[in-house]
C-alpha cells in the first residue's frame, strides 16, 4: 500500500479576497447584471411607447392656460443628479478607506453616503411632481413614473444595506470580511449612480430631443 | 503570487477519519424539524427542488388528462369552457414556470458543485432562499386554481385580453404574482451556478476542462440573467396596468399604452425560455451520451461553441412568435433567418453526440434508451420549427394544433425525455442505489409510444384547421378520430409515470446497491461516496484533463490546508483553476425562510392591494437585519459550544461507502 500521498497546501492562501477575486463581488456583480437589463428595458418601453404619441410628452390641454410640451422640471432633477453623484463618490472614498482598513474614515465617509442617499429619496418627490402628471394619467406617464420608482427602489436598498453594514462595523470593527462587503456595495453605488446618468439624460432631456 | 505548495505526505492511518468527523460535525444540518428548515446544504435544497418541480409536474400532467378526456370526442360535456380555459392556462404555466425551468437548474445547484469538486454553492442562504419562494409562488398559483381564480389567459397572458378590461376578477393577477416569485428564484439560482462554476472549481480544471453538463448550465444562468428580467417586468406591467388605484397604461391603447408592446417584452423572454429549458438537457446528454458509449465525448470544442452561440442566437428569434403581428417585412425576414440559422449549433450537437456513440462501444442501459429517443424526437420537432420559421407556414398554422404538437416534440422530446435520462443516470448518486432497469425499459417504451400518439396526430389536426385551446369541437370537423387517438395517448403516458413514480418508490429502500461510480463515468460527482457526505469531498480533488476519473491513473495529489472547523472551500482563478484564496460560507440559517415569508406574502397581497408593496417593502427590510448580522462568526460559536458539551463517543460514525455490487 502506498504511504504517502501527493498534496497541495493551501493554508497559506489568504482567507478572503477583497476584490473582483471573491465569489460576493462577482455574485454581486451579476445581480447589477440583471438589475441593468430590467433598467433597459424601461428604457426600450420609453422609446417604444413614444411612437403612440403625437408629441411627447402629450399636451396637457384640459389646463389653464395649455401647457403644450409639459417636459419634466429640470431644477430638482439636476440637484438630485447631483446629490446621487456625491453619494456615489463619498462612497468611492469609503471604498479606498475599506482598502487601507481604516475604520474611521469607512464610517465618516460612508456616513456621508447614506445622508446624501436618504437626501436623494426625499429629493425624489419633488422630482415625480416635476414631471407634470400622475402616474395614470397616460402611458408617458406610467413610463416616466416606472423609472423614477425603480430607480428610488435602488436607492432605498443601497442606503439601508449601507446604513446595517456601518452600524455592524462600528460595533463590531473592520475585519477582512466585511472590508470586503464595503468595496462589494461600493460598486453597487457606482452603479446606482453610474446608471441615473443615461435615465436622468433620457428623462429630462429625451422630450427636447425626440419630442416632436 | 501564492498558489499553494506541492507536498509529499506520509499517509497516517487514522487522520481520514478523524478529518471526516470533524468535515461531519461542521458542515451536517441540525437534527431535527428546525435543522430540516434551516439547511443551506446544496443537495438537500437541489432534492427539495426536484420534488417539488415533480409534484409539480404530476398536477400539471393530471391537468392534461382532463383536456384529454374533454377532447377525446366532439361536444363532449365532461368540463366547461371556463374551466377549460383555467386548466390550459394553469398547465401551460406549470410545466414553463414550476416545472421545467427549475427542476434542470436543480440539478444543476446539485451537481455543478459536485462535478467542479467542492463543498456547497457560492451562496448557500439565497440558494434556501430562492427555493422557499418558488414553492410559494407555485403554492400562489394552485390556491388561485383551488378557488376558481385560476388564471384563464393562456401561460402568455397576451393584453388585451388580460388586461383589466377583458378579463376583470383577480385570474391573472395570480398568475403575474406567481411569475415574479418564480422569477425571483430562478435568478437566485442562476447567479449561484455561475459563480460556483467560475470560482470554486478544483485545480486544474481549467475553463477548456470544465465537464459539458457544467458549461451548459453556465450558459443557461447566464441566458437567465438576461431573459427573465422581461417578464418580470412584462407581468410586472401588467399587475400593475391591473391593480386598483394604480392603474398604469403601459398596454392601455386609448392612453398610448400598447398591447404589441407586452407581446415584445413577453417573448424577449419567451423564446430564450425555451434555449433555457433544452440547454440543461444538452448538458444532460453530453453526460449521458460519453458514459454509455465509453469514450470521451467527440468534438468539446465544438458542443461549448454550440451551447454558446445557441444562447446568443436564441435571444434573436423572439419575433417569429409574432410573425401574425403587423411586423415590418425586413423584421421577418430577419427574424426567419436567426430562427432557420440556429439549427446549425443545434445539428452541430446532435452530429457530435451520434459520433460519440457510432465510434463508441455503447452500454444499452435505461439512461442511454432516453438519450436515444431525446435525439429521434428533437430531430423531428426540430424539423416542424424548421417549417414554423417560414412566415407562410406559419401564418397558416398560426395558433393551431400544428404549433402544439410542435412545441411538445420539442419541449417533451428535447427536455423531458433528457430529464429522465438523467434521473435514471443520477437516481444511485441520490440513494446508493440503482433504479430497475426493467421498469425503466417499460417506462421509457410506454413513454415513447403514448407520447407519439398523442402528438403526432396533433400535427395533421393542426393542417386540418383545428385550433388551439378549443374546449371541444363539432362532429362534422371530422377531428374525432385523431383526438380520440391522442386521448389514448395521454393515458399510455400517465401510465408510463406510474411506472416512474414506482420504479422511484420500490427502488430507493430496495433496489440494486449501486457502489460509488455504477456506471464507470468520468466525472468528479462519482470520485465520492454515492450518496455523497454532507461535505462531498473528504481532501477537494485535483484534476488533470477533461474526463477526470479516466485521466487518472494514479491517485493524484489532493488539496490540503482548508479549515474543517468552519465551512470553508477554496477559491480558485476563473480561467485556469489555480488555488487563490479560501473562503468560508454562511452556514445553515433560519433567515431565508423568514424573509421569504414575507416576500411572498408581498406580491401575494399585491394582488389585491397596492398597500402590500410599501407596508411588504418595510417587513423585509426589517427581515434583512438578522440575517446580515448573522454572521459566520455566529456559527462558529455554536460549533464551539457544540465541541464543548458533545463527549467523543456520540460523534456520529463515519459513512461507508454502499457495499459494492458483485
Amino acid at each position: 500500500m502506498k504511504t504517502t500521498r501527493s498534496t497541495i497546501d493551501v493554508s497559506e492562501l489568504p482567507p478572503s479576497a477583497l476584490d473582483h477575486r471573491s465569489p460576493i463581488w462577482i455574485g454581486n456583480a451579476l445581480l447589477l447584471t440583471i438589475e441593468t437589463t430590467m433598467f433597459a428595458l424601461l428604457v426600450a418601453t420609453y422609446f417604444y411607447l413614444r411612437q403612440n404619441f403625437e408629441s411627447w410628452p402629450p399636451p396637457q390641454v384640459n389646463f389653464q392656460p395649455p401647457n403644450l410640451h409639459p417636459a419634466p422640471g429640470l431644477f430638482w432633477g439636476t440637484i438630485n443628479l447631483v446629490v446621487i453623484l456625491a453619494a456615489t463618490f463619498f462612497m468611492l472614498l469609503t471604498d479606498w478607506a475599506a482598502l487601507r482598513f481604516d475604520k474611521t474614515k469607512v464610517l465618516l465617509w460612508g456616513a456621508f453616503t447614506v445622508v446624501l442617499g436618504i437626501v436623494a429619496v426625499g429629493l425624489r418627490f419633488p422630482e415625480f411632481h416635476g414631471t407634470h402628471f400622475r402616474w395614470d394619467d397616460n402611458a408617458y406617464a406610467s413610463v416616466v413614473w416606472g423609472i423614477l420608482v425603480m430607480h428610488m427602489i435602488h436607492l432605498l436598498v443601497g442606503v439601508s444595506e449601507d446604513l446595517f453594514m456601518f452600524i455592524y462595523i462600528a460595533k463590531n470593527g473592520l475585519d477582512d470580511k466585511h472590508a470586503r462587503d464595503v468595496r462589494v456595495t461600493a460598486v453597487y453605488w457606482y452603479w446606482i449612480g453610474g446608471i441615473w446618468l443615461p435615465l436622468y439624460a433620457i428623462i429630462y432631456f429625451g422630450p427636447y430631443w425626440i419630442g416632436k | 503570487m501564492k498558489r499553494g505548495i506541492l507536498k509529499e505526505v506520509t499517509i497516517v492511518p487514522g487522520l481520514d477519519d478523524s478529518e471526516h468527523r470533524e468535515l461531519d460535525l461542521t458542515w451536517r444540518r441540525r437534527p431535527g424539524f428546525i435543522g430540516w428548515l434551516e439547511t443551506t446544504n446544496h443537495k438537500d435544497v437541489a432534492m427539495r427542488y426536484i420534488v417539488t418541480a415533480f409534484v409539480f409536474f404530476g398536477l400539471a400532467g393530471i391537468l392534461a388528462a382532463l383536456m384529454r378526456i374533454q377532447l377525446a370526442f366532439p361536444e363532449n360535456t365532461f368540463i366547461g369552457p371556463d374551466l377549460y380555459n383555467q386548466f390550459f392556462t394553469v398547465h401551460g404555466t406549470t410545466m414553463m414556470f414550476l416545472f421545467a425551468v427549475p427542476v434542470t437548474e436543480a440539478l444543476g445547484i446539485y451537481f455543478v458543485p459536485l462535478m467542479v469538486g467542492t463543498r456547497n454553492v457560492a451562496f448557500p442562504r439565497l440558494n434556501a432562499f430562492g427555493y422557499y419562494v418558488y414553492l410559494a409562488g407555485g403554492i400562489l398559483l394552485y390556491l388561485g386554481l383551488f378557488f376558481n381564480t385560476g388564471p384563464d389567459a393562456g401561460w402568455f397572458a397576451y393584453v388585451p385580453l388580460s388586461g383589466p378590461q377583458f378579463s376583470p376578477g383577480k385570474r391573472v393577477d395570480f398568475w403575474a404574482q406567481m411569475i415574479t416569485l418564480t422569477e425571483i428564484a430562478g435568478l437566485t439560482t442562476a447567479v449561484e451556478i455561475i459563480v460556483t462554476a467560475f470560482k470554486q472549481r478544483a485545480p486544474g480544471m481549467s475553463l477548456n476542462r470544465i465537464p459539458l453538463f457544467v458549461w451548459a448550465m453556465v450558459v443557461t444562468s447566464f441566458m437567465v440573467i438576461f431573459a427573465m428580467p422581461s417578464v418580470m417586468l412584462a407581468s410586472g406591467y401588467l399587475a400593475m396596468d391591473r391593480l386598483a388605484h394604480v392603474n398604469t397604461h403601459f398596454f392601455n391603447p386609448a392612453e398610448g399604452g400598447d398591447a404589441l408592446l407586452y407581446q415584445h417584452i413577453f417573448w424577449f423572454f419567451g423564446h430564450p425560455e425555451v434555449y433555457i429549458i433544452f440547454i440543461p438537457a444538452t448538458g444532460f446528454i453530453s453526460t449521458i451520451v460519453p458514459t454509455f458509449a465509453r469514450r470521451r465525448i467527440f468534438g468539446y470544442t465544438a458542443l461549448v461553441l454550440a451551447l454558446i452561440s445557441t444562447a446568443f442566437i436564441g435571444f434573436g428569434l423572439w419575433v417569429h412568435h409574432m410573425f401574425a403581428t403587423p411586423v415590418p417585412e425586413l423584421g421577418q425576414s430577419f427574424f426567419t433567418a436567426a430562427s432557420m440559422i440556429i439549427a446549425i449549433p443545434a445539428g452541430i450537437q446532435i452530429f457530435c453526440w451520434i459520433a460519440t456513440i457510432w465510434s463508441g462501444k455503447p452500454v444499452l442501459k435505461t439512461p442511454l434508451l432516453w438519450a436515444a429517443g431525446f435525439l429521434s424526437l428533437f430531430v423531428f420537432g426540430g424539423l416542424s420549427g424548421m417549417m414554423l420559421a417560414s412566415v407562410p407556414i406559419d401564418l397558416q398554422v398560426h395558433d393551431t394544433y400544428f404549433v402544439v404538437a410542435h412545441f411538445h416534440y420539442v419541449l417533451i422530446g428535447g427536455a423531458v425525455f433528457p430529464l429522465f435520462g438523467a434521473i435514471y443516470y443520477w437516481f444511485p448518486k441520490w440513494t446508493g442505489r440503482l433504479l430497475s432497469e426493467s421498469l425503466g425499459k417499460w417506462n421509457f417504451w410506454l413513454f415513447f409510444i403514448g407520447f407519439n400518439l398523442t402528438f403526432f396526430p396533433m400535427h395533421q389536426l393542426g393542417l386540418k384547421g383545428m385550433t388551439r385551446r378549443i374546449y371541444t369541437y363539432v362532429p362534422e370537423t371530422g377531428w374525432g378520430g385523431l383526438n380520440l387517438l391522442a386521448s389514448i395517448g395521454a393515458g399510455v403516458i400517465g401510465l408510463s409515470v406510474l411506472m416512474f413514480l414506482a420504479n422511484i418508490l420500490w427502488s430507493r429502500k430496495r433496489g440494486a446497491l449501486a457502489g460509488d461510480n455504477p456506471w464507470g463515468a468520468s466525472t468528479l460527482e462519482w470520485a465520492t461516496t454515492s450518496p455523497a457526505a454532507s461535505y462531498n469531498f473528504l481532501h477537494l480533488p485535483t484534476v488533470r484533463g477533461r474526463d477526470p476519473l479516466w485521466d487518472q491513473k494514479e491517485i493524484s495529489p489532493v488539496v490540503t490546508g482548508v479549515r474543517s472547523d468552519i465551512r470553508e472551500v477554496l477559491n480558485t482563478t476563473t480561467l485556469e483553476a489555480a488555488p487563490d484564496h479560501r473562503y468560508e460560507m454562511a452556514g445553515d440559517s433560519i433567515y431565508p425562510l423568514l424573509l421569504a415569508v414575507p416576500v411572498s406574502l408581498t406580491f401575494a397581497f399585491g394582488i389585491f392591494t397596492p398597500w402590500a408593496f410599501p407596508v411588504g417593502a418595510l417587513v423585509v427590510f426589517l427581515a434583512f437585519f438578522p440575517w446580515f448580522w448573522s454572521g459566520t462568526e455566529e456559527a462558529k460559536q455554536q460549533r464551539d459550544k457544540k465541541y464543548k458539551h458533545r463527549p467523543e463517543q456520540e460523534l456520529p460514525a463515519p459513512v461507508t461507502p454502499a457495499e459494492q455490487v458483485v
